[in-house]
């Protein structure tokens, strides 16, 4: 039996093989997507076909773990087809739930599968009570994946507030603008998070060995320079390097990862349901390494032991820039 | 475990020596026979990525490979200076093999500037995230190729061994022929060597047809 | 042909009460809109500034026979700013959603959906509707093809395109105005205010990319399309939006009336927003369906 409250882990896969890494490294859920433009890492050579969701489904419910289907790109419009589809075929395959953002397609699967379970992306950055409780009464909403712009103050306010549960990031990529209302990308690209579903699409970036200088692009435009032994982050425009008033520097953020191993003990005490790990673009080491040291720390925590700090130390080696932050869960983030 | 572990570092050994091209390319061929044998999913999803072309560049090997992917098959060789691709990447022969079995993350070499990729970055991150989702185990495909020998481990690894060893010998051979011996000649006695094993392990693996699991 | 109104856009610089004020009165007694949009979008620390003014500015834009809609926060975060928006909502006026906060206050009366509302599709479109909303304005990443799709199932619903004035591309928790200095957003000076038409920011090869401005990232270019209004017009767009600039925004709503109106050539039209404009460049990529920061050479 698991002590309540407990604090559910909520791990990527981005492959099979992933899948079968979370499980194995103690995820009590795992999170993926279908092949294609209806989920947000919609990247080359990832994701899951049908029959490869029907295997990782039947796996995870073999050890008694959840999966949740990602459809949270906003479908086109005149194009509904893909969307409704992967919806349809989440209910048929036994998923858990399914992670919408779009308000049509919300409004689809309730009408269409009033039985299945409905969990909001962060991609519709619902940051406040009402918001919430929009998707909740007007949808059913059960889950709400909060946008990393909250302070866990704020955080636990909510939780109270809303009645539904909370999902918070832990760790992993940081995107330092509100998720799903950002255009940075496809300013660049043409081609955009909430529709195509990927940021900084590998089609669009370029790397460039200039003297001792690698230069990364985006559509063309120069994210950053970094010397020889520099550590290097995401070619996301959020992450690179601008010059404002004369000044060089990382105007929005610097390639760093979001680690909450050291404030698991303040989320669990704000109430919030699960805990995500970003990154279904990386790994199976990755999946690894992030999945058993979570696991540990929340079992520690659960039986009243401090975390592990040589784990913590060892995961900023697999983070962007090989740095690492606690975001806007601190307010002087801001 | 340490010895299966040390396989990758062996062969890694081996190629760094200036190996000629001729003894070389038999043995790629082998190796992706080898992984198309135990992998066809892998090999139809590579394929279905071309036609492209990609130089992977062992940052300390004197070669560059060239992968070319196309609908009719995969093909590994030794790059030559003329070889046009849409992509290269470059990283040490370690990563590169820890990448390609999915014992590393890609993301995280990159951020540690162990991995550099220029040109196409679509096709590195496709077959970044292809073979990632693949559970390739170099040592687990040899094992499972060389059949009866695959168990118990122990004969396994001194079957490994004695093919590392032969080829270790091979090289020595083509050095010493360097100083005056027929270059030509021991290229030629290392290929028919190659064959031969190649011979000795596909009767072994036929005479065994429920072999193909992992180790 | 539809009918076509001009509406100016919230204004989304930090500019002090005085010159705000003095902006909207000159807009009151000059420009030739149907309505302005009023309301802090970009950050609620800059509300309490113009407060004490907005019921002056209100009633003078609304005795000059132009309608006034209230623009609530683009995100909302904690009680204080729920509270901003539930405020605008009960003074009487239009008010236009850019949190989804702001629809479930407003569900069930008429209300205006702003362009920070992720809507895309027609599914949304149609559930916007439902709760109430009569009018949208499409969310800036959408292609001409898509505003039509979303023109031609719109029913009674008008919606609106923003035709000039710089895109915000993004916003966040954290300002990027005071980060710019060194500070941090609860003691920011309100630095934003130094830069009237936000602060400019360039590549490491020094390529003009983007407008800082408090929480909100900006393109750098202007969208332009006044070569589109026709054609925005044959799809049953109805509204033309202009976001305020530091210009001399009485000349350009008069040239986009002209233009809407057929009163100028195509060619005089974008000289004359060449000068107007300055040296900052045009963009209408996304509305190609390209980058959002190209420009369609052949409409200049």
């Amino acid at each position: 039996m698991r002590p309540l409250p407990y604090l559910e882990l909520v791990c990527p896969a981005g492959t099979p093989a992933a899948f079968k890494a979370a499980i194995e490294s103690g995820a009590d859920t795992v999170y993926c997507g279908f092949r294609d433009e209806t989920n947000a890492r919609n990247f080359p050579g990832l994701n899951f076909d049908r029959r490869e969701m029907g295997d990782a489904i039947a796996l995870a419910h073999r050890h008694e773990r959840k999966v949740l289907i990602a459809i949270n790109t906003f479908p086109k419009a005149g194009h509904p087809g893909p969307w409704r589809q992967a919806i349809d075929q989440a209910a048929e395959l036994g998923a858990d739930a399914v992670i919408l953002a779009d308000i049509g397609l919300l409004d689809y699967a309730k009408r269409t599968h009033p039985d299945l379970r409905l969990h909001l992306s962060v991609q519709a950055a619902a940051s406040n009570a009402d918001a919430i409780a929009f998707y909740r009464d007007r949808f059913g909403v059960k889950r709400v994946v909060l946008p990393r712009v909250l302070t866990v103050d704020e955080i636990g306010q909510l939780t109270r507030a809303v009645g539904i549960e909370t999902e918070v990031f832990a760790f992993g990529g940081l995107c330092v603008m509100a998720e799903g209302r950002c255009a940075l990308s496809s300013y660049l690209t043409g081609t955009s998070p909430n529709s195509q579903g990927a940021c900084a699409p590998a089609s669009h970036v370029r790397y460039d060995e200039e003297g001792d200088q690698l230069v990364s692009r985006l559509g063309g435009v120069t994210i950053n320079s970094f010397s020889k032994s520099e550590p290097a982050g995401y070619p996301t425009p959020c992450k690179g390097r601008f010059t404002a008033d004369g000044q060089t520097s990382y105007l929005f953020e610097d390639p760093v990862s979001l680690n909450t191993l050291d404030i698991l003990p303040a989320l669990k005490a704000a109430g919030v349901t699960a805990l995500k790990i970003e990154g279904r673009q990386r790994g199976k080491a990755y999946v690894t390494q992030v999945v058993s040291t979570f696991r540990a720390a929340i079992d520690a925590i659960a039986q009243g032991i401090g975390t592990n700090a040589p784990a913590a130390a060892a995961l900023r080696a697999i983070s962007e820039g090989g740095r690492e932050t606690t975001g806007a869960y601190k307010k002087s983030w801001r | 475990m340490a010895a299966f572990l040390e396989f990758p570092a062996r062969l890694a050994g081996l190629a760094m020596r200036p190996l000629p091209a001729a003894a070389l390319r038999p043995l790629l061929e082998l190796g992706l026979a080898l992984v198309a044998r135990r992998h066809p999913h892998l090999i139809d999803r590579l394929k279905a990525l071309g036609p492209a072309k990609v130089i992977i560049e062992p940052a300390d090997l004197p070669h560059r490979f060239l992968l070319g992917l196309a609908e009719d098959g995969v093909r590994l060789t030794l790059a030559t200076p003329e070889d046009e691709a849409v992509a290269i990447v470059r990283g040490s022969l370690a990563s590169l093999i820890d990448l390609m079995e999915g014992r590393i993350d890609g993301d995280t070499l990159f951020f540690n500037r162990a991995l550099t990729v220029t040109g196409d970055t679509t096709i590195i991150v496709a077959l970044r995230n292809i073979f990632d989702g693949a559970d390739l185990d170099l040592v687990a495909d040899v094992l499972s190729f060389l059949g009866p020998f695959a168990r118990p481990a122990g004969r396994a690894i001194a079957a490994l061994d004695d093919f590392a060893k032969r080829v270790e010998r091979e090289i020595k051979a083509f050095h010493d022929a360097q100083h005056g011996r027929d270059v030509e000649a021991e290229q030629d006695r290392l290929k028919s060597d190659v064959a031969d094993l190649k011979a000795r392990l596909a009767r072994l693996e036929s005479r065994r047809p429920g072999a193909g699991s992992p180790a | 042909m539809s009918k076509a109104a001009l509406s100016l856009g919230p204004l989304l610089f930090h500019w002090t009460a005085e010159t705000r004020r003095d902006f909207y009165f000159r807009i009151a007694d000059e420009a030739d809109v149907a309505t302005v949009h009023l309301g802090e979008v970009v950050c609620s620390k800059r509300a309490p500034f113009f407060d004490p003014h907005l019921p002056e500015v209100a009633e003078r834009l609304s005795r000059s026979g132009k309608e006034v809609v209230f623009s609530t926060l683009a995100l909302v975060t904690g009680e204080r700013e729920m509270a901003m928006v539930r405020g605008l909502a009960e003074m009487g006026h239009m008010v236009e959603a850019n949190d989804v906060a702001a629809i479930q206050v407003l569900a069930g009366r008429p209300h205006a959906i702003g362009p920070f509302i992720n809507l895309f599709n027609e599914d949304t479109l149609r559930t916007f509707a439902r709760l109430g909303a009569v009018r949208a304005a499409t969310h800036p990443e959408l292609p001409a093809d898509t505003i039509a799709k979303l023109a031609k199932a719109r029913g009674a619903l008008e919606i609106e395109v923003t035709v000039f004035g710089r895109l915000a591309l993004s916003v966040s928790a954290r300002c990027y105005h005071a980060r710019a200095h060194g500070l941090a957003k609860d003691s920011c000076q309100y630095v934003c205010g130094n830069d009237a038409d936000g602060k400019p920011v360039e590549t490491l090869d020094h390529q003009p990319i983007l407008a800082v401005n408090g929480t909100q990232t900006m393109s750098h270019g202007y969208v332009n399309l006044l070569g589109e209004l026709a054609a925005l017009r044959a799809m049953g767009v109805t509204r033309f939006r202009l976001s305020p600039q530091a210009l001399d925004m009485v000349a350009v709503a008069a040239l986009y009336r002209e233009a809407l109106d057929g009163r100028i050539g195509a060619d005089d039209a974008q000289a004359k927003l060449r000068s107007l404009a300055g040296p900052v460049p045009f963009i209408d990529g996304y509305y190609q369906g390209r980058e959002g920061l190209a420009w369609s050479e052949a409409a200049e």
